[in-house]
């Protein structure tokens, strides 16, 4: 049985017609697709941490969600805020915590690109302050955003 | 019904009056409750006189229940759909079975990884030494005993590694791995040759052993289906597939007719993209760079496509227990469709252009050749044991999702070669846009999940999948607090891995080992569980 043999010119003209089609990505960003799991975002607005939710948390498989206590030298009162910490370095990015926050205190953006320099700017930190109405939210860069309220 | 009576009544026959024939709660289940001394002569039975074929093998630790170990033995009757589950109580002191890697040589990686999982031994093994824990794991240590917390410190021993016994002159031994070029993953190999000829290999994939399942036993059942996707990140959607089919199973509940038609959209996408994938590596190890880029950018469109309906590349995050986290849109299903045609199109010369090309296809061709008898005494699953005659494929023959109502072919092929493999993945590449396009048509309006009802502690269930490497098995027994006493995976690569070394000696020269490798595109992460 006389196979079919390919000639090599069938791949140079194959490929010659498929051109280029490498992006030009990290040149130009690469938006994803509107339901793509990305990097998870605190909205400390809505967040009922202060007020003892821990629905994150709790379904968090990495632990990349935890609550704590710190101590707020800027408070008259010298009371403790509620701080929460989601780690970027923990998290797989599964969704189950935006699915269980009860507050819409948590969302999902499509950005892929979470590399940064050292170790702890992997943590998101928000902090509330249970004296005055506004809530911040540390960002990786050290910045601290005052939310407006 | 009455098939299953007489069926159970054949079996209660055939093994004699030690074993215990029970009448089940599913249908496509028969347990049996076989004495330790008879599991030898049932096993031999069940294979000759019902052409059982055998699927798994593990134990499980019941000490503080009802002091015994259990082992389990899975095996498959494809013709009755029926899942033959043996099971052998092992009191505390008589803590051994009869080795069956005589009987059946693709029973010895199993009865390694009960014995080093749980401390019960073969009687007799040809080579009894752990499998897939570290060398330099301590000896009385046994991950699946109760007890053993898999955050435990585990102190290390000075490691025990095993290599072959020095090369003769003329015989050179090359090691490969388990750092290489390429993306791949973590394994070892040593080459021995003679002159060009490949003549023995050693393989060490187990370089990956996370101890999922034991991990999986520590975590609410909900959260289960993350362990199970990443397991295996290419067959992520099969692997959770069989773990939440488990626990549909279990809660008796059906879960709705479009979550069933949607799994199967899904399922397919994963074994186009791998398939693909397998092919791009292959034609990489052969050189014939433009097929390996037009196989990439296909397979790279299926990925994004992937992103654009589920979020993940890899579809991660799919499945839940009781259906699927998430609904298709219909702009969702115009992409698929696009997909489909376009690629429906193009495989129809990329295929046939890529087997006509001689540099490929001669290196393709009688290299790495499993025999079809070699397939058998190994039990070798998915494209890899349907290019050895090995008819079998589970959504044809214990279907699941909406497979039953599906029009499929199985392509099976005799020569073992690489060749055959290759070529029984582009027709599952074909038969997977088949697939695709009839879901596509016969998909209705409807809700995608059932609520999934509180699992009832102490009891199991059986859940599978048939990934693109193959058939995967999930065997889960609720415990108490909502979470698992026992989960056990087994991985279609793991049944493969142990047929690899089969397929080297014969004709094969050094250069072919990447040929081989690619041709039968195992996964070294399912395997390690």
């Amino acid at each position: 049985m006389r196979e079919e043999k390919t000639n090599m010119f069938f791949w140079v003209r194959k490929g010659l017609r498929t051109g280029v089609l490498t992006t030009r990505y990290p040149g130009r960003y690469e938006l994803m697709p509107p339901d793509f799991r990305g990097r998870p975002v605190i909205d400390p607005d809505h967040c009922l941490a202060a007020q003892g939710c821990t629905a994150c948390i709790d379904v968090c498989l990495p632990k990349a969600l935890h609550v704590d206590q710190v101590g707020n030298e800027r408070n008259k009162m010298n009371s403790l805020d509620e701080r929460l910490t989601l780690d970027l370095g923990r998290c797989i990015m599964c969704g189950l915590c935006i699915n269980a926050c009860p507050a819409d205190a948590l969302y999902m953006t499509q950005e892929y690109e979470l590399a940064v320099t050292y170790r702890e700017a992997l943590q998101v930190v928000a902090s509330f302050t249970k004296d005055t109405d506004s809530p911040t939210t540390m960002g990786e860069r050290g910045e601290r955003h005052e939310s407006a309220c | 019904m009455s098939e299953q009576t007489a069926l159970r009544t054949r079996l209660s026959l055939m093994c004699g009056e030690d074993v215990t024939v029970v009448a089940p709660s599913h249908d496509d289940e028969i347990l049996l409750i076989v004495p330790r001394d008879r599991l030898l002569s049932t096993l031999t039975a069940l294979r000759q006189e019902f052409a059982s074929v055998f699927v798994d093998l593990f134990g499980l630790d019941l000490r503080p229940q009802r002091g015994i170990f259990q082992l389990h033995l899975i095996s498959a009757l494809d013709a009755e759909r029926v899942w033959l589950h043996c099971v052998i109580e092992l009191d505390d002191q008589t803590a051994n079975f009869p080795g069956l890697s005589d009987l059946l040589p693709a029973t010895g990686w199993y009865e390694r990884v009960v014995w080093e999982e749980l401390g019960i031994g073969p009687h007799y093994h040809p080579l009894l030494r752990p499998l897939r824990l570290s060398p330099d794991w301590p000896e009385s240590v046994y991950p699946a005993q109760e007890g053993f917390l898999w955050r435990a410190r585990v102190p290390a021993i000075e490691p025990r590694f095993f290599a072959l016994e020095a090369a003769p002159s003329g015989v050179v031994d090359y090691p490969l791995g388990p750092v290489r070029s390429g993306i791949v993953e973590s394994g070892h190999y040593t080459l021995r040759t003679v002159g060009e000829e490949l003549v023995d290999i050693l393989v060490q994939p187990f370089y990956k052993h996370r101890g999922i399942e034991q991990r999986a036993e520590e975590v609410p059942i909900e959260q289960v289906p993350l362990l199970a996707e990443r397991i295996s990140g290419t067959s992520a959607f099969a692997h959770s597939l069989a773990f939440c089919q488990a626990c549909e199973r279990l809660a008796g509940i059906e879960i709705p007719v479009r979550a069933r038609f949607l799994r199967i959209l899904f399922a397919e996408l994963e074994r186009l993209y791998n398939h693909l994938g397998y092919h791009a590596d292959l034609c990489q190890a052969t050189g014939l760079s433009v097929a390996q880029a037009q196989f990439d950018i296909w397979k790279e469109r299926v990925l994004r496509l992937n992103a654009h309906i589920s979020g993940h590349r890899y579809l991660f995050g799919v499945n839940i227990p009781g259906g699927l986290s998430r609904d298709l849109s219909t702009d969702g299903q115009k992409a698929i469709r696009e997909l489909v045609s376009s690629l429906r199109r193009e495989m129809a010369g990329l295929g046939r252009q890529v087997l006509a090309s001689p540099s490929h296809r001669d290196r393709l061709e009688h290299t790495g050749v499993l025999a079809p008898e070699q397939a058998q005494e190994y039990c070798a699953v998915g494209p890899v044991g349907r290019a050895s005659g090995r008819d079998r494929d589970l959504r044809r023959d214990h279907p699941y999702a909406a497979y039953a109502e599906m029009d499929m072919e199985i392509p099976v092929r005799q020569e073992g070669d690489a060749l055959a493999r290759a070529r029984i993945c582009l027709d599952e590449i074909e038969q997977a846009l088949y697939l695709i396009e009839q879901t596509l048509a016969q998909l209705r309006a409807g809700a995608i999940a059932t609520p999934l009802p509180p699992l009832p502690c102490g009891e199991s269930s059986l859940g599978w999948a048939e990934s693109a490497r193959g058939e995967c098995l999930h065997w889960i027994l609720v415990g108490e607090h909502g979470r698992l006493q026992r989960y056990r995976v087994r991985a279609a690569s793991f049944a493969n891995w142990q047929a690899f070394s089969l397929a080297i000696p014969g004709h094969n020269i050094l250069t072919d080992f990447p040929v081989i490798e690619q041709s039968f595109g195992l996964s070294f992460a399912g395997a390690n569980g």
